[in-house]
């Protein structure tokens, strides 16, 4: 782990002067704004697309909001992390930077979860500012908004993401173009998707249930010894993720 | 002698090409050692391999007496890369900073030789980001990045190849610099750079080394023993005879004469008259030759 500090230091600065410190979370941000607006507009904004016909909607609740809110950042965030993030590694070694720093005394270990660890930091700050965001709007235009049913949700929310970062980490060292660690991430997530299908354990506990325990624990639904199972087998996960990644990149020709 | 970087059979394979095949170097401490070959000699492999940046497929490294491909050297060596590229979004001073830290070097020691490198460099006051510097500029930083720990030895991946006559002049002067403290392993195919600040080369081709002297070796072992001849009539049956005598180290035909090697001069003069009217031949000019290092180069290569 040699030098972690001061590459973690280094990655942090970056954020900064390329402004992804300001685009994630901003990202993130606008997500937890608009959440609860649009659910809280969505059976009037139907009925006047549609006035001929009577949509009978369900009266929007929190749970409805936090669900908008998590659903977004399934997908929207999701996508925003794997763009900004698949160059990480895969950039720097094209570029031959990763040539130039890794002649000096940095351990390869080191350079991986320096860029695992920053990154990690940027998406939990930005999961939790969008959640103020989104509980403060879903508490003032709904009634009986319960805090920790959404805090909790976003924690395992930030969970999801680790394994996720952890994914983008590994294909990102393992090639050369950010586009094939963005292509490889994907096939990734797809085989996380279809994990679940295979055993009764894996549709409990791998990654991609997260998701599901996201929703159950915002509603308050979740069974709590399944959620801490789930979120024990990520932690293994991303360890695995992480080992490959620094086992594969010290082997890498640079 | 104490060598600071040894090999012993090294080898690099990729798939079915042998881009270094057995390479025995041995670079003295405090030298300047050109590491001379065309392109695709495998010169960026060797220094790769002495770096850790690749792995060799067979054979052994020693640099400052550590075994490699080692973390352990790393503290103690530079290298500036043929094409240096960096956080475009740093300063020059930033990033020397940053490469400072990575050596633990405490802050007020890293202050001053920050000043001292940008000085050197011509970086002083550049308050550009990286981004918006020119080759020529990149180089010089990558120059000042590679000598901010001081090291005992200094890679250079053909440092020179792509910069203009005033940037190759800043650089050697800098090598020049350097050299007073430093062993400089540097790879070119640039050989009037090589004569000018090398004291030893090691020449490369086809991933072998053919030859590892001094300059002054060289030059002794080829300029006073080379002679030009120009020949009336074909030369072809004479050149024929001319390889098969004891005395001729080697015989290379050029536009309008011949350009013999002996290792033997007397034999040349007296011998070659003889020849000449044995195959009817005529002798325009007869002339010793001063070889330079180009010339020595390419006869290496091509022999």
């Amino acid at each position: 782990m040699k030098n972690f500090g001061t590459m973690f230091a280094k990655e942090i600065k970056e954020y900064l002067r390329t402004y992804k410190i300001f685009v994630v979370p901003g990202l993130f941000l606008l997500f937890g704004l608009t959440s609860p607006i649009i659910t809280k507009l969505l059976p009037s904004l139907l009925g006047s697309l549609a006035e001929e016909i009577n949509i009978i909607l369900p009266e929007m609740t929190w749970i409805d909001s936090y669900g908008q809110f998590f659903k977004n950042l399934n997908q929207m965030g999701i996508l925003a992390i794997i763009l900004t993030t698949m160059g990480t590694i895969a950039e720097e070694r094209n570029r031959s930077i990763a040539q130039l720093v890794l002649t000096k005394p940095v351990s390869r270990t080191s350079y991986v979860l320096s860029k695992y660890v920053a990154n990690l930091l940027l998406i939990t700050l930005s999961s939790i500012l969008a959640f103020f965001a989104a509980w403060f709007y879903t508490d003032v235009l709904f009634t009986g908004t319960i805090f920790l049913n959404g805090l909790g949700a976003t924690g395992v929310y930030i969970v999801y993401l680790a394994v996720i970062l952890a994914l983008i980490i590994l294909a990102s060292a393992m090639t050369k173009s950010a586009i094939a660690a963005g292509g490889l991430t994907v096939l990734g997530l797809v085989i996380f998707n279809l994990l679940p299908l295979f055993s009764k354990a894996l549709s409990k506990y791998s990654p991609a249930v997260l998701t599901d325990y996201i929703y159950q624990v915002a509603g308050g639904t979740a069974v709590s010894s399944e959620v801490c199972g789930a979120i024990a087998f990520a932690a293994g996960t991303i360890i695995i993720l992480l080992a490959t990644a620094s086992l594969l990149f010290s082997r890498k020709e640079l | 002698m104490e060598y600071v970087i040894k090999t012993n059979n090294l080898c690099r394979q990729f798939s079915s090409v042998k881009a270094v095949n057995n390479l025995n170097l041995n670079v003295p401490k405090g030298s300047v050692y050109g590491f001379l070959g065309p392109n695709g000699a495998g010169k960026t492999t060797t220094i790769k391999m002495l770096l850790g940046l690749t792995k060799p497929s067979a054979g052994t490294i020693q640099v400052l007496d550590q075994s490699a491909p080692s973390e352990n050297y790393l503290h103690r060596i530079g290298f500036l890369p043929d094409v240096p590229n960096f956080y475009s979004w740093m300063r020059g001073d930033e990033f020397l900073t940053f490469v400072g830290q990575l050596f633990d070097i405490p802050k007020a020691e890293l202050n001053r030789r920050k000043a001292e490198l940008l000085e050197i460099t011509g970086l002083k006051g550049v308050k550009t980001k990286i981004g918006g510097y020119s080759r020529g500029m990149k180089q010089r930083l990558g120059l000042a990045q590679a000598l901010i720990n001081e090291p005992e030895v200094v890679f250079m991946d053909e440092p020179t190849s792509a910069l203009d006559p005033i940037g190759r002049k800043e650089i050697l002067e800098t090598i020049s610099i350097i050299s007073q403290r430093s062993t400089v392993f540097f790879s070119t195919h640039i050989l009037t750079d090589v004569e000018r600040v090398c004291n030893r080369v090691g020449i490369l081709n086809h991933g072998e080394l053919i030859r590892e002297d001094t300059i002054a070796g060289l030059h002794q072992d080829y300029a006073n023993n080379a002679f030009r001849l120009g020949i009336i009539g074909d030369p072809a049956p004479f050149i024929q005879e001319l390889k098969t005598k004891a005395w001729v180290q080697d015989v290379h035909e050029e536009k309008d004469s011949l350009l013999l090697t002996a290792f033997d001069i007397k034999a040349v003069q007296h011998e070659i008259p003889s020849l000449l009217t044995k195959h009817e031949l005529g002798l325009s000019k007869l002339e010793q030759v001063e070889m330079t290092l180009e010339d020595i180069f390419v006869r290496l290569v091509k022999s």
